[in-house]
């Protein structure tokens, strides 16, 4: 073979990969275009909070009528155990929660946790602002409540940060 | 340049095309293939449906909801496990599944469903009763379907089955449908039969089918109003839409009466 004809067959091979990375990136951007997913982690948070704040799991019931009282936080419900009881994913890692209850009387804060382990390990992620696959998305709301405990009421902010696993 | 050098870049030049055409055929074909698939619709109904159950354990009082699903061509299995939605396209394939959270002071057991479906939560129970069929079918859309227009009506009278499709031809002349000899040959496959063992009309549909299921509840409205005596009942039959009708004693074979109501069912039925 002429050293012209190799110069040619290699000008042709760089075309081939020119064209092979066009196609490919083409590929890509189809398939990244083609929706089979859907993004509802803002769903999946508001319910989230809306059942920490109006559910079962923290609040005050009335042992006679079984009535909830939302904004009223129960101190002995107010466990780690007991927020697991009432809040059970049956996968631990996709979602995880801290609250704070802070005693505005006495100034002391009680702390629990939802999927303790999985949360303590991905706040780094977070705190450290990693994007991605692997890291988490994460929300902050804090209400004011009375807090119910040995029969007296006392105010107190009750503050949840919210952990989620990106998609 | 020498003439070898040209018939070799032209050789590249078809090599390239091919390559271009081979991959542009592909990218179509794997679009459509997208388009059509329930990949899409299986995620949708999985998250729906998990952030519903979330939603309905972390209500504090009594609920009750309907689970109705989108009016979409496609027949899904919805199972719902302890914490775990799976939807099924049918026939049973590989399920799209998401998670929510159960409360484990409720009472839950495992259910699985082909349609729509009532979810009611009293004091620390969560039961599960599907949707009576006249429900379901409300929101299956068969407007768009013009391709179904070709229908097979078979009898196990003869005579009858060729005065119901003459009837059915002049009443729906307008309608741009077909009637065909073969239910090979049609998209929707309506069989009448006379049973005198039972006393109520009964419509049978194909329960895999959400479009029979829609024929069929139309249907029932019709006979119900011209006076029939009529239930509605599930059965797998063909792979596309059909219902059997099974006349009972307490109905007659009057083409006067059931011929208008099938092809009222057949008009509405694209509405």
């Amino acid at each position: 073979m002429k050293n012209a004809q190799v110069k040619r067959m290699l000008l042709n091979i760089y075309r081939f990969i020119f064209l092979a990375f066009v196609l490919g990136v083409t590929v890509f951007l189809i398939k990244f275009m083609v929706i089979t997913n859907l993004e509802t982690e803002a769903v999946e948070k508001e319910v989230f909070f809306n059942r920490v704040l109006y559910g079962t799991a923290i609040n005050y019931q009335d042992p006679v009528t079984q009535k909830i009282y939302p904004g009223i936080v129960d101190m002995v419900k107010f466990t780690s155990a007991n927020l697991e009881q009432h809040i059970n994913y049956s996968i631990k890692d996709r979602l995880g929660a801290q609250l704070d209850l802070k005693n505005l009387k006495t100034n002391e804060t009680k702390t629990i946790y939802l999927n303790e382990q999985w949360y303590l390990d991905k706040r780094p992620l977070f705190l450290a602002n990693v994007q991605g696959r692997g890291s988490v998305k994460g929300y902050i709301r804090a209400v004011p409540v009375t807090i119910y405990e040995n029969n007296s009421h006392a105010q107190g902010i009750l503050t949840i940060h919210l952990l989620r696993q990106n998609d | 340049m020498d003439k070898r050098g040209m018939e070799k870049d032209l050789y590249f030049f078809i090599i390239e095309i091919v390559f271009v055409l081979a991959t542009g055929i592909l990218l179509f074909w794997y679009v459509s293939i997208n388009a059509d698939s329930t990949l899409f619709w299986k995620n949708y109904y999985a998250k729906d449906l998990a952030l519903t159950m979330d939603a309905v354990e972390g209500v504090p009082e009594d609920v009750d909801i309907t689970f109705a699903p989108l009016s979409i061509d496609h027949a899904f299995e919805y199972e719902l496990l302890q914490g775990i939605v799976n939807i099924y396209a049918v026939p049973r394939d590989l399920p799209s599944r998401f998670h929510f959270a159960v409360d484990s002071y409720y009472s839950f057991s495992n259910q699985n469903f082909f349609s729509g479906f009532q979810i009611k939560k009293q004091g620390r129970n969560i039961a599960f009763n599907e949707q009576p069929l006249e429900n379901a079918c409300k929101n299956i859309l068969t407007k768009d379907d013009y391709k179904e227009k070709h229908y097979f009506i078979g009898s196990t009278d003869e005579t009858f089955a060729k005065n119901v499709k003459a009837a059915l031809e002049n009443g729906l002349k307008n309608e741009n449908v077909a009637l065909e000899s073969y239910p090979i040959d049609a998209d929707f496959s309506l069989q009448i039969k006379q049973d005198s063992t039972i006393s109520e009309t009964t419509i049978y549909v194909n329960g895999e089918h959400p479009k029979s299921k829609k024929f069929a509840c139309i249907l029932e409205e019709k006979l119900i109003a011209k006076r029939f005596s009529v239930t509605t009942n599930e059965l797998v039959l063909q792979k596309q839409p059909s219902a059997v009708i099974v006349l009972g004693t307490k109905d007659d074979l009057d083409i006067n009466t059931l011929v208008p109501a099938i092809f009222e069912s057949i008009k509405e039925y694209y509405q």
